[in-house]
């Protein structure tokens, strides 16, 4: 039968879809996996206590006791990378999450109420745009002191804009579509209409613009801490060893600001091509 | 006659979905000098892509066997010089949709001359001459002011006479033309078709006229091959074809399509959906749809063969020969009868009478769009009033701009009325912030059916869960119960359990529409809004679903709202009839009436732009007139024109509005 023939057709069409993301993808996504596993079992897999100084062994090049070296310190640089995963990745993520989960919520209400509520967001947002990010968190830190959460609270607030007027945008195309007028016209409930349908169907560019945002806020929460404003040492963190190992430059020892930032820039370029991937994907798909 | 292209075994492979896939199958066609050929077909066909290959526009990672030969040349094995040669003189293309292949920054006239000046070498000044000649030829009068306009101040009917200007400018000997008048309203399609062919004649050229639509294809062209799943299924000369009609596909597709001077009881539909080239397996590509199949269709591929005066690929044509005219002719035969029942019945059934009783009234009803102060806006309905009784069928019919889906839009409560008043089962609707227990309350008085299946329905939500949804929400029902009741309501829409739980891209079109229908009907409403409901549905599912309509409304009385641009369509589903233009009424009455005596010129216009059996496009004065006033090509003129409407003392000024 003919209609047997479509359905299959296209539900192996629908199986073949995540493969076809293409491999660039798929290898950083695996990498972006790989990294939180790393950080997650952190203490399983680190070689040495990340904090355990041993001035003897300073500045020491790549051995079979510390795979990556030892900073000034005599610490063991990929215990510190591995642990610094930690921090640096959560941190991030924090405002991410914030950023996106209070973007998405300001997206939806502005697309389904729209008039001046509408109004109203969209100016809100555009005096945080005015903002720019990383001086709003230098500024939170002189207000509260330094620390993870004054930046991250800070640069959350400053992502918002962003997250909120794309996926406004997105949503705004996605209400007009019919399948939401006829769920208006059935009478649904307007929670419903908004959880039950209308986030579901923008939840791949939400996805896509957190993918985008995480690299920027690496960065961002990187340079704070890079410039001793974020968490303080010896914790390790990745841009913080960055800052402590430019001293140890001059004198010929770059390895500890070389592999930090090499692993800062990595992270940021598998965030960004994967969700440079995604966006592509999904918005061929919608075509 | 010398053939100017000689099409032999073409085969093409496209990547789709990642793997190299046939859409087009050993396909072998000519056309001579002066000839033109209609290449028919729906959707998967195969009809635009072999005129793409014969262009060698095609995508990369095509592959293309077979011989396509111009003049005697292969075009296959062109250089780049060759194709470059071929492609700026030898044959040029127009397109279905102008607004998207004329750049938009640049002037008309650039975009006429740019190819004479940089490919002919001709000099600018004598580029202008020849292009403002050739676009009187396409009957653009004022030629000197359009060279000087850019696209989106110009109509869409008025850019494609521009798209056939510039065809037509470098001298080609082959007009390849696919689907050029698609996305034009029926009035524009006539004028623009007219002149097409009337060009085309004038000049000798050969051309290749991709369409979906048989009548309109076999109005303008010698001959016509129709295409099915990648395979030409039949070939024959355009004025033989409704006689002569040896493929059980085309004997379907002529039936298939409503008539707009009589109605049928049924549509003989054929069966299931159209097959894309890549699904065909061994046998007849048809078999699956074919009333006539036998064992020998699924087993053999027929070839391709002449059968009266044709080609056919079909094993049984022959022995069919009888049977596909005589089922057409007894079609015709029930068609009198029963439109001679449905005038009688209607006779007593007046449209738009004042009473309590009706299903939807409406008075009134005006929307302006834009300007909130006294000034400006854009009037889109104007004081529009009419009624439908319980089990009516009322059609609104008009062209694009003619309000009639803002007013479907405003009484389904999308929209808000700027004045004027709507009534629901004889209550008055509100508007503004309508709570959602309003809302649930309207939804079981009134549904709504949009033209787009797929965007109508949530990607997300498998067929299932979309109907529970909604039965959840209108009644309490326990879970045995309302499976039931699903499974009820595909069966009403002509589905079955198999299509419960896949998601909506994984249905076609055609099955799309009946999971919206079965959804609007799960509310059990009074009324039910199509608005374009088949519009975008292939000529033989179109046929299904407007006989799932008759059939719903015969079941549970369900009173229609038909909302359409196409006659032959409110002609088979519609007691009664509004006929709108530029958001007023223009005339109205019970659609037999109407249709068979329109008294109206606009509906006169409407109805004669219908392409049919024996229908000629032609350009008329009136239609002329009437489409620029239709599509405002200038600010000032704009202005100009409502300066002058408003001089007419009882009429204030009312602009048009596209979409």
């Amino acid at each position: 039968m003919a209609t047997e023939v479509a359905i299959s057709a296209a539900s192996d069409r629908v199986a073949r879809r995540l493969p076809r993301l293409g491999w660039v993808a798929v290898v950083c996504a695996a990498f972006i996996l790989l990294l939180v596993a790393v950080a997650i079992f952190a203490p399983w897999i680190a070689p040495h206590d990340p904090n355990q100084v041993d001035i003897l062994a300073a500045h020491e090049g790549p051995s079979a006791q510390h795979l990556l070296g030892t900073d000034s310190l005599g610490r063991d640089l990929l215990s510190r990378l591995i642990y610094g995963a930690r921090l640096s990745l959560i941190g991030p993520a924090l405002i991410v999450v914030i950023a996106t989960v209070v973007g998405t919520f300001l997206a939806i209400l502005s697309a389904w109420m729209g008039g001046w509520v509408d109004g109203l967001t969209s100016r809100v947002l555009d005096i945080l745009f005015a903002f720019p990010g990383l001086i709003f968190a230098i500024l939170a830190v002189a207000l509260f002191g330094p620390g993870l959460m004054a930046p991250v609270i800070a640069l959350s607030i400053a992502y918002l804009p962003y997250d909120a007027r794309v996926l406004r945008s997105v949503a705004l195309r996605e209400r007009s579509l019919p399948y939401i007028e006829a769920c208006y016209i059935e009478g649904l409930p307007t929670r419903r209409i908004t959880l039950g349908h209308l986030l579901p169907n923008i939840l791949p560019f939400v996805l896509v613009q957190a993918t985008l945002s995480f690299g920027y806020a690496l960065v961002d929460l990187a340079a704070i801490s890079y410039l001793g404003l974020g968490v303080a040492p010896p914790t390790p963190e990745w841009g913080l060893m960055v800052a402590n190992g430019q001293s140890s430059i001059i004198s010929g020892y770059p390895q500890e600001s070389l592999f930090a930032g090499f692993m800062i820039v990595a992270t940021v370029v598998a965030f960004n091509l994967l969700g440079d991937r995604l966006a592509t994907h999904f918005s061929v798909r919608g075509q | 006659m010398t053939t100017l292209l000689h099409i032999r075994g073409l085969h093409v492979e496209l990547l789709i979905d990642g793997a190299l896939r046939p859409v087009i199958h050993d396909t072998t066609l000519s056309l001579d000098e002066g000839e033109a050929l209609g290449l028919v077909g729906e959707s998967g066909a195969g009809k635009s892509i072999t005129v793409w290959a014969i262009m060698r526009l095609l995508p990369p990672g095509a592959t293309v066997t077979g011989e396509i030969l111009f003049d005697g040349a292969e075009v296959l094995d062109f250089d780049r010089e060759a194709l470059r040669r071929f492609q700026a003189s030898d044959a040029a293309m127009i397109f279905q949709d102008p607004t998207t292949h004329i750049n938009p920054v640049r002037t008309i006239g650039d975009f006429l001359t740019e190819a004479l000046v940089t490919n002919n070498g001709m000099p600018a000044g004598e580029a202008e001459q020849l292009v403002v000649g050739i676009l009187e030829d396409v009957g653009i009068g004022d030629a000197a002011r359009r060279l000087k306009q850019y696209p989106h101040e110009l109509s869409g009917g008025l850019l494609q006479r521009v798209m056939i200007a510039a065809a037509l400018a470098i001298k080609p000997r082959l007009l390849l033309a696919d689907e050029p008048t698609t996305s034009l309203d029926v009035t524009t399609q006539a004028e623009v078709m007219a002149i097409l062919d009337e060009q085309r004649r004038q000049r000798g050229l050969g051309m290749v006229f991709v369409t979906h639509d048989l009548e309109l294809a076999a109005a303008v062209c010698d001959r016509i091959a129709v295409m099915y799943a990648g395979f030409v299924v039949e070939d024959r000369p355009a004025d033989s074809l409704h006689e002569r009609a040896r493929h059980p596909y085309t004997a379907g597709l002529l039936a298939s399509r409503p008539s707009p001077t009589e109605r049928a009881r049924r549509l003989s539909a054929v069966p299931g959906r159209p097959l894309a080239a890549f699904e065909v397996e061994e046998g007849c590509p048809f078999a699956s749809r074919c009333p006539f199949v036998e064992e020998r269709c699924e087993a053999e591929k027929p070839q391709l063969r002449e059968l009266d005066g044709g080609r056919v690929r079909c094993h049984r044509a022959e022995e069919l020969r009888g049977q596909l005219t005589s089922r057409s002719k007894e079609r015709r035969m029930a068609d009198r009868d029963q439109s001679g029942v449905t005038a009688l019945a209607e006779a007593t059934l007046p449209a738009g009478r004042p009473g309590g009783d009706e299903a939807v009234r409406v008075e009134g009803l005006t929307k302006v769009f834009g300007g909130r102060r006294r000034a400006g806006g854009t009037t889109v309905v104007k004081e529009v009033s009419f009624a439908v009784s319980p089990g009516g069928a009322l059609a609104i019919v008009g062209e694009s701009g003619s309000g009639k889906t803002t007013t479907a839009r405003m009484i389904i409560g999308l929209e808000r009325p700027t004045a004027g008043r709507i009534f629901v089962g004889g209550r008055e609707r509100t508007f503004g912030r309508v709570g959602s227990g309003e809302r649930r309350r309207l939804g079981r008085e009134m549904q709504i059916v949009f033209q787009d299946p797929y965007s109508s329905l949530d990607p997300r939500q498998r067929v299932r869960e979309c109907l529970d949804e909604m039965l959840r929400l209108h009644f309490r029902l326990d879970p045995e119960e309302r499976a039931a009741r699903i499974l009820e309501l595909l069966a009403q829409v002509g589905l079955d359990e198999r299509h419960a739980d896949v998601y909506p891209r994984a249905l076609s079109g055609g099955q799309q529409q009946r999971v919206a229908i079965a959804r609007a009907l799960a509310s059990q409403p009074k009324v039910l809004i199509l608005d374009e409901a088949v519009a975008s549905l292939d000529v033989s599912v179109q046929a299904q679903v407007l006989n799932l309509l008759a059939d719903i409304r015969e079941q549970t009385g369900v009173t229609y709202l038909f909302i359409s641009h196409d006659l032959a369509v409110v002609r088979q589903v519609s007691d009664d009839v509004v006929v709108m233009r530029r958001g007023k009424i223009v005339e109205r009455g019970p659609t037999d009436n109407v249709l068979d005596h329109p008294e109206h010129a606009y509906t006169k216009a409407l109805l004669s732009a219908v392409p049919r059996r024996g229908w000629r496009p032609v350009r008329s004065r009136l239609l002329d007139s009437m489409s620029a006033d239709l599509a405002p090509v200038s600010r000032e003129e704009e202005v100009a024109r409502a300066k002058e409407a408003a001089a007419e003392a009882a009429e204030p000024p009312s602009g048009s509005h596209p979409g």
